[in-house]
């Protein structure tokens, strides 16, 4: 009898246990059926892309030459704002002046003289010109300073110089042309969004075309790199930012 | 008769026994479910019972995108808009890097590190550019950890991070599959799949995963609220991630992040079924080379030199 009772009430406390872990559980299982329902019942909002997700869906169904697609924008360069003077106005500013300022009263120096650099010494303070055996002449248009002029002669308008450089670095055309140069943004494919390129002067400065150095600015934070660089590493590469 | 007492006795005993051993029996049962009491504080039910990606319907799928919302408002203070983008038909992608022109600046680095919600305090990244003895293509020469102005003299640097590879080692060795590869050809992770043992980063011959030692830690405005379940969305605790090719990005057409970022141009990605894509044109027409080719992985990770 009184080991019945024994025997009895460690069943109940095993199937109390038993009970609360299936209330849990159940009360869980309940939990996700309920949340599900509740979605349902609430539509969810559509994703703010969908409409141009369908559109793409659409495109890739209609595939072909007739997919709508959208273009490329090669960026413009910002109008240069003219020639430092190598002066300072009373607010502590650089004072600039447009090229056409001086240019539409004076002759511009012939090439050979420009090749050294004089007449840079009395204007066009501050400029350096690395860029091979390049003149002025040889982009400026010297009959109008607000243009560019190709080696044929062809006057460019405005401040697209895609051609202008091309004309000597053709092999890097032919890379740009084919997404191997230059840096880019937007979409790789054009049935879905359109896509932003660098022009050459987005990157390379004109006058001195070399890409700089740089410095690098994030670097991952790894223990076991740091105890090596404590050990072998230069002074540098302790001080962490 | 003498033998009544010993018989009584012994039956009391075996009774005791019983009742101890019983007792016993449902204090270690209530010690054994203990854990879970305090489960609801770290992992909801919900995730608990939740079924692996693969086997999800869109319901599921839309359950749990909002539950994660809702986590993610809870613990950093902003609501992201977590996706599931489905990989596209007729899409292969592939990544190229121009050796010859990478400086080895790190905004890529950097890019990855935003876009993709690493922990800001370890400077967590998909990607690592080795600073590489000019010569050698050994891993293990490279160096991360350089500081000075780049590029220095005798240096390249080489940008290394998932291969997205056709025979993926880190996939074999998964032992709940939790990580696979998708007919777009990203290795993709299913984070909540994840149960955190490091197979996969073991294996992987390019260290290209990462394992969350720790839950990664994000200012409320440095939060990217444009997430993916494969990609992006903040990963919990213990479990590896490794790079998707910015999936929630790629999927909708638009460039990885790291592309856009590169201030030297030196990264081209796209489509390696399109005849007339960009990447095309590289394989068909650069010096190509693929890192660790001798170990078969097949990458759909490209390094390409201009001349």
């Amino acid at each position: 009898m009184r080991n019945r009772t024994i025997v009895l009430i460690a069943a109940a406390g095993i199937g109390t246990a038993l009970t609360v872990s299936w209330t849990w559980t159940t009360k869980s299982r309940a939990d996700s059926p309920r949340q599900s329902r509740a979605v349902e019942q609430i539509p969810m909002p559509p994703p703010p892309d969908a409409a141009s997700n369908a559109a793409t869906m659409s495109n890739e169904n209609t595939a072909g030459a007739s997919a709508p697609r959208y273009s490329v924008t090669i960026r413009t360069p910002a109008p240069s704002p003219g020639v430092t003077t190598g002066l300072i106005d009373g607010q502590g500013r650089l004072v600039t002046v447009p090229c056409a300022t001086c240019h539409s009263m004076v002759e511009p120096p012939p090439p050979a003289s420009a090749l050294g650099l004089q007449s840079l010494k009395n204007f066009h303070k501050g400029l350096v010109l690395e860029h091979g055996k390049l003149t002025c002449a040889s982009c400026h248009n010297p009959e109008d300073s607000r243009t560019y002029r190709l080696a044929d002669g062809t006057v460019v308008e405005g401040w697209d110089v895609m051609e202008l450089c091309s004309q000597c670095h053709g092999p890097q055309r032919t890379d740009y042309d084919h997404g191997a140069h230059g840096g880019m943004t937007g979409y790789w494919d054009l049935a879905a969004g359109p896509r932003t390129r660098n022009s050459c002067t987005s990157c390379h400065s004109p006058h001195e075309p070399a890409f700089g150095p740089m410095r690098p600015t994030f670097k991952p934070i790894d223990r076991f790199l740091l105890d090596r660089d404590h050990h072998e590493g230069s002074p540098e590469d302790m001080t962490r930012e | 008769m003498s033998e009544m007492p010993t018989g009584s006795s012994d039956v009391q005993r075996r009774t005791v026994l019983k009742g101890l051993g019983a007792t016993l029996g449902a204090a270690a049962f209530a010690t054994a479910v203990a854990p879970l009491r305090d489960l609801p504080n770290r992992l909801s039910a919900a995730e608990l019972m939740q079924k692996h990606y693969k086997e999800l319907d869109e319901d599921d799928k839309r359950t749990i995108l909002n539950r994660l919302e809702d986590e993610a408002a809870r613990d950093y203070g902003v609501r992201p808009e977590i996706r599931d983008q489905p990989p596209r038909s007729g899409t292969k992608f592939a990544y190229a890097v121009n050796l010859s022109v990478c400086s080895g600046n790190g905004k890529c680095v950097e890019a990855c590190h935003r876009e993709n919600n690493h922990d800001r305090a370890t400077n967590q990244s998909y990607i690592r550019v080795l600073e590489m003895p000019k010569g050698s293509m050994d891993m293990g020469r490279g160096n991360t950890t350089y500081r000075h102005g780049v590029p220095a003299e005798d240096k390249f640097y080489m940008p290394v991070q998932c291969q997205q590879c056709d025979e993926p080692p880190c996939t074999d060795v998964c032992p709940v599959q939790a990580t696979w590869k998708e007919p777009d050809g990203i290795v993709v992770v299913d984070y909540n799949w994840c149960i955190g043992c490091r197979y996969c980063e073991a294996a992987c011959p390019y260290h290209a995963r990462r394992f969350n030692w720790k839950k990664p830690e994000i200012p409320a405005d440095e939060v990217n609220p444009v997430q993916g379940y494969l990609s992006n969305r903040i990963r919990p605790q213990g479990v590896v991630e490794k790079c998707h090719f910015c999936l929630h990005r790629t999927r909708e057409g638009r460039l990885p992040a790291c592309l856009e970022a590169c201030p030297t141009g030196a990264r081209v990605f796209g489509n390696l079924l399109d005849p007339a894509s960009d990447i095309r044109w590289i394989l068909e027409n650069k010096r190509v080379f693929v890192l660790k080719e001798e170990l078969g992985t097949k990458p759909s990770f490209f390094y390409f030199f201009d001349k």
